[in-house]
């Protein structure tokens, strides 16, 4: 329930951010997000009633497991997108690919096991550069490498 | 017209166009599956290779891809818990409770038939009630729109019924999402917090991958131990045929889906993204067990992927008789039809009727054919995604979230934007804010937005301009029909003891 | 082992063959991309897919339209100033969206004077149009009709735009009250037109080409009628000086070497005098526009004068 009032307490106050920020529109402009603005705050506002009125149900803790996996994961996902214009989409994401599936292995990697995952995403990753760069001939993001 | 339709089929029914249809659907089937490539954008990538056909045999093949495409998207929202497309959102609902319970194969069957079966409706739709339809795209102005958006929202008390609070919250954050951006009337820049990239706003693809995807990819890896992201099923005979009666059998579900589907098609600005989840609202409303929606039943499934399907024929009943695009990829189609000299209106039924008339059966046949080459890719897929172990499959959700989300403008600033998205809404599941809800906010907030303003602006030649939202019959309708909407589940639950929590639990122990 | 072997070649092979293609020769030896920054399926697209084949008959390389929505443009040409000054990327630019949202937003992102027009190829302008089943037939009956129903509604397509402008200007010239209704395109105003919902739209002559028996037009905002409606007449004609509308062209990034431009500015000339594109252009109302570099640059200058004093009439000058 904790986190609950935490949530709707985060809703109210994001709610009043963007309406300071409708003061200079026109009415056209300001009147619907106002409005929505409105509705956000009631609603977050009755949940935060809530979280004083009734029993909290019992719900699976807000913590989720293996946290650090998700956080370093979603940290190297963030490398990856920067990565993207200096080390060209091939390499940076054959790069970031592989890491990801070392750091979430649950064995040891081997020296052949290393190779055979590089080769594999190596020809996923061509494979799709081919169909959209070459054929479809759709820009991905490139760099100083491919 | 009957002569029109037998010659078509002496056009259609050649081993090249055959091949061309196939090819297309296979296309199609690709780009509905990763998430990011939507129709509009595989239809509009395919145009230039159609420069060099004939005119009749480009629109074949893009008719085709825009099928396949649609109900492509079914695969990665039960597969992955991620919607190919915006409309197979619903199919997430119970399409992958099923998936996880090893009953995948029989979910992409499922899928498989309804969306033929609703394709087909869609199509029939077309060919023989198209001028009659049509004049209902115009029916709509914008105080419908803005009553429509509304109609829509409500769906959320019965999509979100573990806590309706939290479900109407996040339908206002999407809704709110979508405001970012240029103001759709009046063209004030709003909550862009000076960064000129937000001038466009938050792309509703980019969004979608990052409240779908993202999350789950982390949920996977919270699971590392697992190994495997679904359970792998036994094989069982005799499923195809099973299933096929199964599908066959909710005669009542499928039809209502369909026409509905057909409606919102026809509607312009509206599509697949808005059909699928009225069809499952609709389909959980008169169901005798609402509380097993959401737990992987298969009326669910056939309820999305039905009536997103009818909306490829419903979408181009204005588009061929008017001229007005109905579902967004039909806006493309509208163009090849320009450039090739073909305007559409009435007279190109009477001056251009083999093409129309190839073009409308080739359709038909394109979704007979989808049968067989879905049930084969899908087979396919689903044994890839069911062996693959986590470490691989995490990584590659990854991948295509990228490519998915750049693709969409070529901006690599949107792909920033789907990662912080996903991380945020992986946080709010976690505190039970499904993305169901908030991305239906942002399908409806630019409709709403649009027919808000525009309706008031109309409405300052009456005496009082909010009565503009009261004074047509149509508007009445959409009033009682978004009451209903939001009361039924919430009588429903306080007179039945049957409905029960059916939301999905978060994965985990 | 041997699995891994091949898998080790054709890794190699294909590393190989990315690298090779990037060897330099003349330009252009790779595709033209072509950037626009509006809707699939929407005018800019459809002029674009018009030029796309003589384009790449022209140049010898594939030219690929891709498109960067949002903003009413403004996304795709704040990428614009960042982009790669190479020639291969050319952006479609519209006028006067590129002069008026610099003016009218806090920041648009870019600066009107850094998108480098290369060529403006077409104008189109402004229409007002109404329902072939109206009772209004000439621009006098909509006068008679405005003044007796003040605050009519007038559909067009975005704002500030050629559309909402025009109506504003045309409102100030005749001394009516009109309400703009802004619609998200030119393709979404017709429906509200044919459904009642509007009583008149300011639109492009391209929707009169379009939906020559669903909607009416009744005077042309041009100097001269427009090909593809000769029957309509100009507003000059009527006696009210009112001409306005958009014009299209191209840009390349700022900073891009003179030679490329001077090739790409001849490319998109030629483009425009090819009368397979001439035929399809002036079918669907767009009237060719042959602007060079210069003339554009001309063009725009000209063009950003009258558009200040305008805004600032209106009162919606921010800076």
């Amino acid at each position: 329930m904790k986190t609950d009032r935490i949530a709707s307490i985060v809703f109210i106050v994001t709610g009043l951010i963007f309406w300071t920020q409708t003061g200079e529109l026109q009415y056209n402009c300001s009147i619907f997000p106002r409005l929505l603005i409105i509705f956000m705050v009631f609603l977050s506002a009755v949940m935060l009633i809530q979280t004083f009125l009734t029993a909290p149900p019992k719900t699976v803790p807000f913590l989720p497991k293996n946290l650090r996996y998700i956080t370093t994961s979603t940290a190297v996902a963030f490398i990856w997108i920067y990565l993207l214009n200096i080390l060209g989409f091939i390499v940076s994401s054959v790069l970031c690919l592989t890491a990801l599936t070392f750091f979430l292995d649950l064995q040891r990697p081997t020296f052949m096991r290393t190779l055979s995952t590089i080769a594999v995403y190596t020809l996923m990753v061509g494979a799709f550069w081919l169909i959209f760069h070459n054929f479809l001939l759709v820009p991905l993001p490139t760099g100083y490498l491919i | 017209m009957l002569d029109a339709i037998v010659a078509s089929f002496g056009n259609i029914f050649t081993v090249k166009v055959i091949l061309m249809i196939i090819a297309g659907l296979f296309g199609g089937l690709m780009a509905g599956a990763l998430p990011g490539l939507t129709a509009t954008m595989a239809v509009a990538l395919l145009v230039p290779f159609t420069f060099t056909m004939n005119p009749t045999e480009g629109l074949i093949v893009l008719g085709a891809i825009y099928m396949a495409c649609i109900y492509g998207g079914s695969f990665s929202a039960i597969l992955v818990n991620t919607p190919g497309t915006p409309s197979s959102i619903g199919t997430t609902f119970d399409g992958y409770p099923m998936a996880k319970r090893g009953e995948g194969e029989r979910a992409i069957l499922i899928a498989t038939f309804s969306s033929a079966y609703g394709g087909v409706i869609g199509v029939l739709f077309l060919l023989f009630l198209a001028p009659p339809l049509a004049s209902v795209a115009l029916k709509f102005g914008p105080p419908a729109y803005f009553w429509m958006a509304v109609f829509g929202i409500t769906i959320i008390s019965s999509l979100a019924s573990k806590s309706i609070l939290k479900g109407f919250i996040g339908g206002a954050i999407g809704l709110l999402i979508s405001t970012i951006g240029i103001a759709p009337i009046g063209g004030d820049v709003r909550f862009t917090a000076g960064f000129p990239q937000f001038q466009g706003g938050i792309e509703l693809i980019v969004a979608l991958i990052g409240f779908f995807c993202i999350p789950e990819a982390l949920t996977m890896i919270s699971n590392r131990t697992q190994k495997f992201h679904l359970t792998e099923a036994k094989h069982k005979g005799g499923i195809l045929f099973k299933t096929f009666l199964e599908v066959m059998k909710r005669q009542g579900n499928l039809l209502r889906s369909s026409i509905l589907g057909t409606i919102v098609g026809i509607l312009p600005g509206a599509g697949g993204s808005v059909a699928n989840l009225v069809a499952y609202n609709e389909a959980l409303r008169v169901s005798k067990t609402p509380e097993k929606f959401g737990t992987g039943i298969p009326d669910g499934i056939i309820a999305t992927e039905s009536s997103n399907n009818a909306v490829v024929g419903g979408g181009m009943i204005p588009l061929v008789t008017l001229g007005i695009p109905g579902a967004p990829p039909d806006a493309i189609l509208y163009g090849v039809l320009l450039l090739h000299g073909l305007r559409p209106g009435p007279e190109l039924f009477t001056t251009h009727s083999e093409v129309v008339y190839t073009f409308i059966m080739s359709l038909f046949v394109a979704t007979i054919l989808m049968i067989p080459v879905g049930i084969i890719s899908g087979r396919l897929l689903h044994r890839t995604v069911v062996r693959l172990p986590i470490r691989f499959l995490a990584p590659i959700i990854f991948f295509l979230t990228i490519i998915g989300s750049y693709s969409i403008r070529n901006n690599v600033t949107d792909i920033y934007i789907m990662l912080t998205l996903g991380v945020l809404g992986y946080i709010l599941k976690r505190l039970d804010f499904h993305p169901g809800p908030i991305t239906l906010g942002l399908i409806l907030g630019p409709i709403g937005e649009t027919g808000f303003v525009q309706a008031l602006l109309m409405g300052q030649v009456l005496p009082n301009k909010w009565m503009i939202f009261f004074i047509h019959p149509l508007s009445w309708v959409l009033i009682i029909l978004s009451l209903l909407s939001l009361g039924w589940p919430l009588l429903m639950k306080k007179f039945s003891k049957r409905w029960k929590i059916k939301e999905m639990t978060i994965d985990e122990n | 082992m041997k699995k891994y072997n091949v898998i080790i070649f054709l890794m190699v092979v294909l590393v190989g063959m990315t690298f090779t293609s990037a060897a330099l020769a003349e330009f252009p030896d790779k595709p033209l991309t072509y950037v626009i920054c509006f809707d699939a399926g929407g005018e800019s697209d459809i002029t674009a897919r018009i030029q796309q084949q003589s384009l790449e008959k022209v140049l010898g390389v594939p030219v690929v339209v891709v498109y960067k929505k949002g903003g009413g443009g403004a996304v795709g040409w704040s990428d614009l100033m960042r982009a790669k000054p190479d020639g291969y990327t050319v952006y479609g630019t519209n006028l006067p969206h590129t002069i008026v949202q610099p003016m009218t937003r806090g920041n648009a992102g870019y600066e009107t004077e850094k998108i480098e027009n290369i060529y403006m190829f077409e104008f189109t302008p402004d229409i007002l149009a109404v329902s072939v089943d109206s009772e209004i037939k000439t621009v006098d009956d909509f006068i008679k009709y405005a003044k007796a129903n003040p605050g009519v509604s007038v559909g067009g397509s975005g704002q500030p735009s050629a559309n909402s402008l025009g109506c504003e200007a045309f409102g100030k010239l005749t001394g009516l009250k009109l309400t703009y209704i802004s619609f998200t395109g030119s393709g979404t105003a017709v429906p509200a037109l044919l459904g009642g919902h509007v009583k008149a739209l300011m639109t492009y002559t391209s929707m009169a080409a379009q939906y020559p028996d669903k909607i009416r037009p009744i005077a042309v905002a041009a100097d001269k009628r427009a090909q593809a409606l000769p029957n309509v007449p100009t507003f000059k004609e009527l006696g009210y000086e009112f001409v306005e509308g958009a014009y299209r062209g191209v840009a390349v990034p700022p900073g891009t070497p003179k030679e490329i431009k001077m090739k790409l500015e001849q490319a998109f000339e030629k483009v425009n005098y090819d009368p397979v594109v001439i035929k399809k252009m002036e079918d669907l109302g767009f009237i060719m526009e042959y602007y060079g570099e210069d003339a554009s640059r001309a063009l725009v200058t000209k063009l950003t004068d009258y558009y200040g004093q305008l805004l600032k009439d209106l009162g919606l000058l921010k800076k």
